[in-house]
């Protein structure tokens, strides 16, 4: 009882649930909030909010991560009207049908927690893994920390992707550790990274430059910004046929960072520096197990591709010529996935839950007394965007969400619909983490930084068997 | 974020803030503050996620073009950031990255519209 009553208890209103505490669901509970009818619960499954601003964004990128401080205030402008129930797992600890049966209206915004990946022979080798998981593991998320990754052993890593997610595990991987030491980076990483005999990263795209998806900010860091890093690629890729000149001069974002890549080619290379190398037009046709440990990578084989069709966005098209590259470690990196959860139509193709301007198609089969759903985030769009886009993105679903409700919104008067979500919840033992909670966790993240001499910067708790008991004790 | 906004001085002028869904601000900016700080502390919705480092473009405006014009080129970061703000313009620039002169008086600062069509803007976000 004394959990629930750190809750509180919501008063009559709108109710709208939101799942998952992302950016997609702290954009979207902002602009919901704007009409003074609505009030939001935010159901997350872990015991920490912010998603990939936490679990994602790199370590050396503390101002992206600055914006959990608009996330706050938020948080504080509509206290009460805005709650946060950590460590909640929607479609396992509570069903969809129950929450549309007591919401007004529910908002899906739980990500992209899974992967695009290869289908090559050899990507269930030892050493490949999806960049996700490396990520996670360097961030700290609860389910990542005991990949078995082993950097002693590693002298040369390929990386499959040319997003900004490439250009982080390759930063993390050739920058200085030292460089990372007052960041935020989980601890067992930094070790790790301080053990690391990695001297070389290859990034490989299945296009040309310009079609990279990464952009100029991240390009620019790893290029000209970040110590301890050459990078090496071939003058050749940087050649553009006349149609691909005629239309990249139009194109704002592609032509600037064809520059930088050029101006990167006149570099000095730093003395002592580990390297970061650029493969262009090639696709992993095999990943190749090491001769003296067949169950772990020793190499990958690329095929030389030519591309074909539109200039805006041609396909890669496989020729004969290969070539193998020797690497003792592989990072996939070729998009994030959603995963589809229980009673929420799901289009396994694209992989995120199909939607008409946010709101949720497919789903006829519910009953009359289901609520609304809807959709923002990189569940509705894909993995595409950075932390602002989500802003945007949750813009036009609330302002459908709105469109759709009318002048119910000022009818609407149920009375806390979470009393018997969480009365059930406490019977299954599950304990709800509310954003107090996580304030004290917060706390004692940020002391046992300055215990490691990080002044500034938190040192995460990892497990959550441990936070659960830690707000416990409280 | 005071309320009640910043009070008219010898080191203010008057700005206009078109808010997204087309609420008008007009508000007194300190002289030299950024037209985020400026924002800020007159209740007007400009978001600044990154707290003004360049790290975002949700700071996103648009300025009326002659003073556009009379600013210095964006910088190589600031354009970085511009290439991914929603609804480029022009006009656009990021408004951690202006600061307010005796210019600026009674100019009219757009905050682009969060509701826009997106297919329609042609807006593409880059994969990751
Ligand atoms: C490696 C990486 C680096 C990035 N770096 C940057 C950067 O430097 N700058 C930038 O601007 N953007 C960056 N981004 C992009 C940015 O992180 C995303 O645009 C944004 O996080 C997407 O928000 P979202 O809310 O859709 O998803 P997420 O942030 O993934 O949030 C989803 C939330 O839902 C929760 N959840 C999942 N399933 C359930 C469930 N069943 N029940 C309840 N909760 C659930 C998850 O735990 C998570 O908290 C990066 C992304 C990645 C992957
Ligand atoms: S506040 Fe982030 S770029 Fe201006």
């Amino acid at each position: 009882p004394s959990r629930f009553a750190r809750l509180g208890v919501q008063a009559s209103g709108f109710h709208v649930c939101v799942v998952g505490s992302g950016p997609g669901a702290w954009y979207a509970a902002e602009s919901l909030l704007k009409k003074d009818a609505v009030k939001v619960d935010m159901y997350e499954r872990l015991p920490f909010p912010f998603g990939l601003v936490r679990f994602g964004v790199a370590p050396d990128h503390p101002e992206v991560k600055a914006v959990t401080q608009q996330f706050e205030r938020v948080l504080a402008k509509n206290n009460p009207r805005l709650r946060f129930l950590g460590n909640v797992h929607v479609g396992t600890d509570v069903s969809v049908s129950s929450l549309r049966a007591k919401y007004d209206a529910v908002v899906l915004a739980y990500g992209a927690e899974s992967d695009r990946m290869l289908g090559i022979e050899g990507e269930d080798l030892n050493g490949v893994y999806p960049a996700r998981e490396f990520v996670r593991w360097y961030n700290g998320h609860p389910e990542s920390r005991d990949l078995p990754v082993d950097l002693s052993k590693v002298k040369e890593v390929t990386v499959v992707g040319l997003g900004n997610v490439a250009l982080d595990v390759a930063r993390i991987l050739l920058m200085p550790p030292d460089s990372l030491k007052d960041t935020d980076i989980c601890r067992h990483a930094l070790e790790e990274l301080r053990g690391s005999t990695v001297e070389r990263v290859h990034l490989v795209g299945r296009r040309g430059a310009p079609y990279a998806a990464w952009t100029a900010k991240e390009l620019r860091e790893i290029l000209f910004k970040v110590d301890g890093i050459n990078t090496v690629l071939s003058a050749d890729d940087l050649v553009l046929s006349d149609e691909q000149k005629e239309y990249f001069k139009k194109q704002r974002a592609p032509s600037r960072m064809l520059q930088m890549l050029q101006k990167s080619l006149k570099e000095e290379p730093k003395e002592g520096a580990r390297v970061l190398q650029l493969h262009f037009c090639k696709s992993p046709s095999r990943i190749l197990p090491n001769p003296e440990d067949e169950t772990a990578v020793g190499a990958i084989e690329l095929v030389k591709n030519r591309l074909e069709g539109n200039v805006d966005s041609p396909r890669a098209i496989a020729t004969e010529e290969t070539e193998n590259i020797p690497c003792q470690m592989v990072l996939v990196s070729i998009g994030y996935r959603s995963k589809p959860i229980p009673e929420v139509p799901f289009d396994e193709k694209k992989g995120l839950v199909p939607h008409e301007r946010g709101r949720v198609v497919g789903d006829e089969g519910s009953g009359e007394n289901l609520c609304p759903m809807y959709v923002t985030g990189w569940l509705k769009r894909g993995p595409s965007g950075i932390v602002g886009t989500n802003k945007w993105d949750a813009a036009e679903t609330i302002e459908t969400l709105i469109s759709d409700v009318g002048e119910k919104i000022n009818e609407s008067s149920s009375n806390d619909p979470a009393g018997d979500i969480l009365a059930r919840l406490a019977k299954s033992g599950i304990k709800v983490v509310s954003f107090e909670d996580w304030k004290k966790i917060d706390e004692l993240e940020m002391n046992r930084g300055k215990a490691l001499g990080k002044p500034e910067e938190r040192e995460k708790f990892v497990l959550v068997q441990d936070v659960l008991s830690l707000i416990e004790k409280e | 974020h005071g309320g009640g906004g910043t009070p008219e001085g010898p080191n203010t002028v008057k700005i206009e803030f078109v808010e997204g869904d087309g609420a008008v601000k007009v508000v007194n900016a300190r002289l030299g503050d950024s037209l985020l700080d400026v924002a800020h502390e007159n209740e007007v919705d400009l978001e600044g996620a990154c707290e003004g480092s360049l790290a975002c473009s949700t700071c996103h405006v648009y300025l009326p073009q002659d003073i556009y014009d009379s600013l210095d080129e964006p910088d190589d970061e600031e354009n970085d950031m511009l290439d991914l703000a929603f609804g480029l313009q022009e006009n656009s620039r990021l408004g951690c990255q202006i600061n307010v002169t005796k210019e600026m008086a009674n100019m009219v600062v757009q905050i682009p519209s969060a509701t826009r069509n997106m297919a329609v803007d042609g807006f593409k976000p880059p994969q990751h």
